[in-house]
């Protein structure tokens, strides 16, 4: 178990650090950059390698790299490339908004997908077993972007019921914009976490423990909430996790079509600034939370399913 | 990031501002919208088109930086509002005296004051200020709006001598009322460091920073030691929103009291403002044409600039891309400035066009046409994609985000500027016409002028127009100068871009003649 | 852009039991015969655009914003274009371009599938972990910062595809490799000489091509979904080629003037990724025993 927990950490570790090494080489190979936009039309090239050596952009890619692993491993992501804030605050003060996005995302596609996947699965082959599963495997189909834009244009512009635009403040006003952009990530995510639910429930209660809780009278009610629906939920982490990441590339979207700020628009707004400094840290730190959130899940059904338990620590 | 956008008047900007750019994609060239207000509690909240990323007035950066550093200094002079021509006033300055061409003397009022312990503005301060941009060793990226200052000389607490090498008409227009004007004790600046970013560390304008919490909103509140005019709303709260679109839907929604527009919505807005509101149309100083690089193989014969001018019929690109809300331009300089041009020198003749290329030996042009990436460039470029397909000349548009498409002509960020062709580009401007040649010299070859133009005769008459003071020379001279970027054949003269602007119910916007909004000064209507 | 997930993909590799009769029950299956007849549609569609009356990017700023009509039957854009015509050749785009670019991906992946199975054990890893790494870049952002480097285009556009969905096919191909490498027939093969690219051609391809298939197909409306999206965002088709994503940007741009283009650009993407979902679970139905069973 121990080695498994850490091989499984140095490998998370190794991809982001992976990426990240990507992720920079590539970026210096792209025209442009965060300079003359820094100094404006007036700046002589004196001015403008003056900048570049202060930022360190005049030294080879190898030399900027080592720099910015070493001072990352110190905790500090550098600065904005334009106005000298730390990145990190930058990259705080965004955070929120996105992870308020996607855990109403989380919200939406969670609550109606377990209990559809709960009710399909104990009502297996009957009309509503089937018409949930169309209906899950086409909200599955349609990519994110396309609900949001539909979402503003109709329940923003036509119907008003929702603010069209801004993150908010206070709780209230937050959580009603918050509405939107959560259903347009959220949505597609019903149908994965109902079809997984259903399939894993299925499975679980053909098991033979299930049979002989059964055979000892306990009630169904019972079965269902202690026994099966415990261990069923598990693939339903794992997809979860995944879900994570195509989440956060969602929110690029979202953001940009219901005018939020976030991590998404930050990322988007930086790379069209060449703002390498803020490109790189949010990268950074929106894979290693993607690969943070999946070894958490990895390893809690590791913890939590006694039958990967076994396999690992054989 | 630091959108950037070009704005009306962004100072510095002109494109600098824009350069900066930052912003993205959907909304790249937004405007300075501002501002929406809602009157409870004295409150008026502003969209900014871009985050703030520089406060110090040696360095700042984009329209939004001058937006707030307006209302947190007390600048040196300032436009009026509400009226079709600029007009500059004293502020922070009492008076203005010209003594001769190269001698201006002028009066600071007594009494204002710095925040924290600096104490009152003093004449001292306006020489360490503005001698401190003009000072090559700073390296400040305006230096050039006090090119030709010699040294400021003080006669007395309050008052002092701007002394000139020679004169220099933009220092009414676009120095004294605007960023480089600003006057800021030398204690401060040192305490500072030498130069600042976004925590000024001393303010005297109407407003001072409560809490800026990047990209999210910049709350200024009201400074009670400001005496210079009555400040109405107790605190203004801007919201960095990059695309006008996006404001719109913001202010219909009822969540901004005061937005600058999209060009394009400029027809449906001005039919019925939303919620009860007000809409205002202006003519902004930004023109946006379209330039062909002479530098460029494809390009280099004039014939065939030539024909792709007159093969471009101008108010149908300018109606197309702005929904019918601009009319076309003749030139670079808008209405109401010394040098503003009423007529081209061609007309749009497909057959010429034609028989241009014919001429030039070019009877299947292929071309490239860059842009960024919005609504109203892609737009623009189908409509001219269409209309060059007419005379022969295949387009091909390349749309790019903004970090690229700054550096498509500039050459020291690589090779790429060889192969540019044909681009759409918008400059901001300040209100003097030299702001608007400025870029076309052929120093600017390669930096800013990505057309690579270069013409003895434009240059000359760009350095003498910067000194000539009687107004109807200058005028003629910056004709001249417009009518020689026609005939390289370089240039298609497309549009100024007009500026709208919604404001709620119960507030009464400022606005300078460009439509650029002096926040400080709103009032509940 | 919402995407395949793990499970989902996991059972699909279970191996193929060559069914007789398969098609017939594909298409008894009412939501696989949905799929076919959507796909069906939008192939047609596809096909037919060339025969209506209008040209898809012919400008007629005169009549911008009309509303759905006799001359127009689905309304103008801003450019007046006719937007019935421009959805009809987006689907040509997307239909290329998802098509093109499964391929590409199924071709990458079985390279390195093969590749980390067959090859020693520190390409195996280096592989995994370039893998690893690509997958857990979200889509967009790996899409913006790659698309800022090579320029807008839609070759960029299947590259993106090829990295976000290689890997997945990837990792399935090298799972079968290990599982079949040693077997005794294929050691007995490579005992005689036979190259891995023989073996895998032979024994790899053949055994894993099916499953790939049906992934891929389903795989499908996510990569309409990364075309459209990157054309949304002005890095996918160069105008005035009619894509939907480009539609859908000019609808979002216009969308207080007109709400047609939202609709010309949004519908067709829902439809096709609707075809295609509906197909490829009907596909794994069929051709997996264990689901089918179910």
């Amino acid at each position: 178990m121990l080695s498994y927990l850490a091989r499984r950490i140095l490998l998370s570790v190794a991809v982001v650090l992976t990426v990240i090494a990507a992720l920079f080489a590539m970026m210096h190979a792209i025209p442009g950059d965060a300079v003359r936009t820094a100094l404006g039309p007036r700046a002589s090239e004196a001015m403008v390698e003056a900048y570049r050596v202060k930022m360190g952009l005049d030294q080879p890619v190898l030399v900027q790299i080592w720099r910015f692993f070493s001072t990352i491993l110190q905790g500090d992501l550098g600065s904005d490339a334009i106005s000298g804030v730390p990145v990190a605050r930058i990259i705080l003060a965004q955070l929120p908004d996105t992870l308020y996005l996607v855990a109403g995302a989380m919200v939406v596609a969670v609550v109606p997908g377990i209990w559809l996947g709960v009710m399909s699965a104990t009502h297996r082959g009957s009309l509503f077993d089937r018409v949930t599963s169309v209906l899950s495997v086409s909200v599955m189909a349609v990519p994110s972007f396309v609900i949001a834009i539909y979402l503003l244009l109709i329940f923003a512009i036509h119907l008003s019921w929702f603010p069209a635009i801004g993150a908010g403040e206070g709780f209230a006003d937050r959580l009603h914009r918050l509405v939107l952009p959560s259903v347009a990530l959220g949505l597609a995510w019903i149908g994965y976490i109902a079809r997984i639910l259903r399939a894993s429930m299925l499975e679980v209660m053909g098991e033979n423990h299930i049979r002989t809780a059964r055979a000892f009278g306990l009630s169904e009610r019972r079965i269902m909430f202690d026994y099966v629906l415990r261990i069923a939920l598990l693939p339903t982490i794992t997809v979860l996790g995944m879900g994570i990441g195509q989440m956060l590339s969602g929110a690029v979207f979202a953001e940009i079509v219901f005018g939020r700020p976030g991590i998404g628009k930050l990322v988007y707004d930086s790379i069209a600034a060449r703002n390498y400094p803020i490109v790189v840290g949010t990268l950074l730190v929106t894979t290693g939370f993607f690969v943070l959130v999946n070894l958490i899940a990895d390893l809690l059904i590791a913890f939590l399913d006694p039958r990967v338990r076994n396999v690992v620590s054989r | 990031m630091t959108v950037k956008e070009m704005t009306g008047v962004s100072r510095r900007g002109f494109i600098a501002s824009s350069l900066a750019l930052g912003a993205a994609g959907l909304a790249l060239r937004g405007h300075p919208a501002l501002a929406q207000v809602s009157t409870e509690g004295g409150r008026l909240r502003a969209r900014l088109y871009a985050d703030i990323s520089n406060l110090d007035p040696a360095f700042w950066t984009s329209g939004s930086d001058a937006l707030v550093m307006e209302c947190i200094f007390a600048f040196a002079m300032q436009f009026e509002t509400g009226t079709s021509e600029f007009n500059a006033l004293p502020l922070a300055l009492k008076a203005l005296n010209v003594i001769d061409d190269t001698h201006i003397g002028f009066e600071l009022n007594e009494g204002i004051l710095y925040s924290g312990e600096y104490g009152e503005m003093t004449a001292e301060d306006a020489k360490f200020s503005w001698e401190r941009i003009a000072d090559p060793a700073v390296q400040s990226p305006y230096a050039a709006d006090w090119a030709q200052l010699d040294h400021v000389e003080v006669t007395g607490r309050y008052s002092g001598t701007i002394v000139l090498k020679s004169p220099f008409a933009p220092l009414f227009t676009t120095t004294l009322p605007a960023t480089s004007g600003i006057i800021l004790p030398k204690a401060a600046i040192e305490a500072a460091g030498g130069q600042f970013s976004t925590e000024p560390p001393v303010t005297s304008g109407p407003y001072r920073i409560r809490e800026w919490q990047p990209r999210t909103r910049v709350v200024l509140e009201k400074n009670p030691d400001f005496k210079l005019f009555d400040v109405v709303f107790d605190e203004l709260v801007l919201i960095p929103i990059e695309d006008p679109k996006t404001a719109e839907l913001g202010f219909e929604a009822g969540d901004l009291d005061h937005a600058q527009t999209s060009i394009s919505s400029i027809p449906r807005f001005a039919a019925a403002a939303p919620n009860g509101g007000r809409f205002d149309e202006f003519t902004a100083l930004n023109y946006y044409w379209l330039g062909m690089n002479e530098a460029n193989a494809d390009l280099t014969d004039q014939k065939v600039r030539r024909a792709i001018q007159h093969g471009i019929a101008r108010d149908a690109v300018v109606e197309a891309a702005y929904l019918g809300a601009a009319s076309p331009a003749a030139g670079i300089i808008a209405p109401g400035l010394a040098g503003h041009r009423a007529e081209n020198t061609y007309n749009y003749d497909p057959d010429l066009a034609r028989s241009l290329l014919a001429e030039a030996g070019v009877p299947d042009l292929n071309v490239t046409l860059s842009i960024q990436q919005t609504a109203e460039d892609l737009a623009a470029a189908q409509i001219i994609q269409a209309l060059l397909a007419d005379i022969g000349v295949t387009v091909q548009i390349d749309q790019y985000e903004s970090g690229s498409f700054w550096s498509l002509g500039i050459e020291a960020d690589g090779d790429q500027w060889k192969s540019l062709q044909l681009f759409l580009f918008s400059f901001t401007m300040q209100p003097d016409p030299s702001w608007a040649t400025a870029w076309f010299t052929s120093e600017q070859v390669g930096v800013w002028n990505w057309q690579r133009f270069s013409n003895e005769e434009f240059d000359r008459l760009n350095q003498e127009a910067s000194t000539e003071l009687d107004t109807e020379k200058r005028g003629a001279m910056y004709i001249r100068m417009q009518e020689l970027m026609e005939e390289s054949g370089d240039f298609v003269f497309l549009t100024f871009e007009p500026i709208g602007t919604l404001t709620a119910a119960g507030v009464m916007p400022a606005m300078r003649p460009d439509g650029w909004p002096i926040l400080s000064r709103f009032t509940k209507a | 852009m919402s995407s395949a997930v793990d499970p989902a993909t996991a059972a699909v590799v279970k191996k193929p039991r060559k069914a007789r009769g398969a098609m017939r029950r594909l298409v008894s299956d009412p939501l696989g015969a949905l799929g076919l007849g959507l796909i069906v549609v939008t192939v047609l569609a596809a096909l037919a655009a060339g025969l209506l009356p209008h040209d898809p990017v012919k400008l007629n700023p005169m009549v911008r914003f009309a509303a759905p009509g006799a001359e127009h039957w689905l309304g103008t854009d801003n450019l007046g274009r006719d937007l019935f015509t421009r959805m009809l050749y987006g689907a040509r785009i997307a239909l290329v371009i998802s098509i093109g670019a499964t391929v590409a991906s199924l071709l990458v992946g079985l390279l390195f599938g093969v590749l980390a199975g067959f090859g020693p054990r520190w390409l195996d890893s280096i592989l995994l972990l370039l893998m690893d790494a690509m997958k857990s870049v979200p889509t967009v952002m790996l899409a913006l910062v790659l698309i800022t480097w090579t320029g807008p285009s839609l070759w960029a556009v299947v590259l993106v595809v090829v990295l976000v969905n290689g890997p997945t096919y990837a990792r399935i191909v090298r799972t079968q490799v290990l599982a079949l490498r040693n077997a005794e027939f294929i050691e007995a093969e490579r005992a005689l000489g036979a190259g891995f690219l023989r073996v895998a051609s032979l024994h790899v391809v053949p055994n894993i091509i099916g499953p790939l298939l049906i992934l891929a197909a389903m795989d499908i409306p996510i990569v309409v979904g990364i075309e459209a999206g990157l054309s949304f965002l002005g890095l996918g088709v160069r105008p005035p080629t009619p894509s939907w994503g480009t539609i859908l940007f000019d609808g979002f741009s216009y969308i207080r003037d007109s709400i047609w283009m939202v609709v010309a650009g949004g519908l067709p993407i829902v439809i096709t990724a609707l075809g295609f979902t509906f197909l490829g679970e009907a596909l794994r139905d069929t051709f997996d025993p264990k689901l089918a069973k179910r």
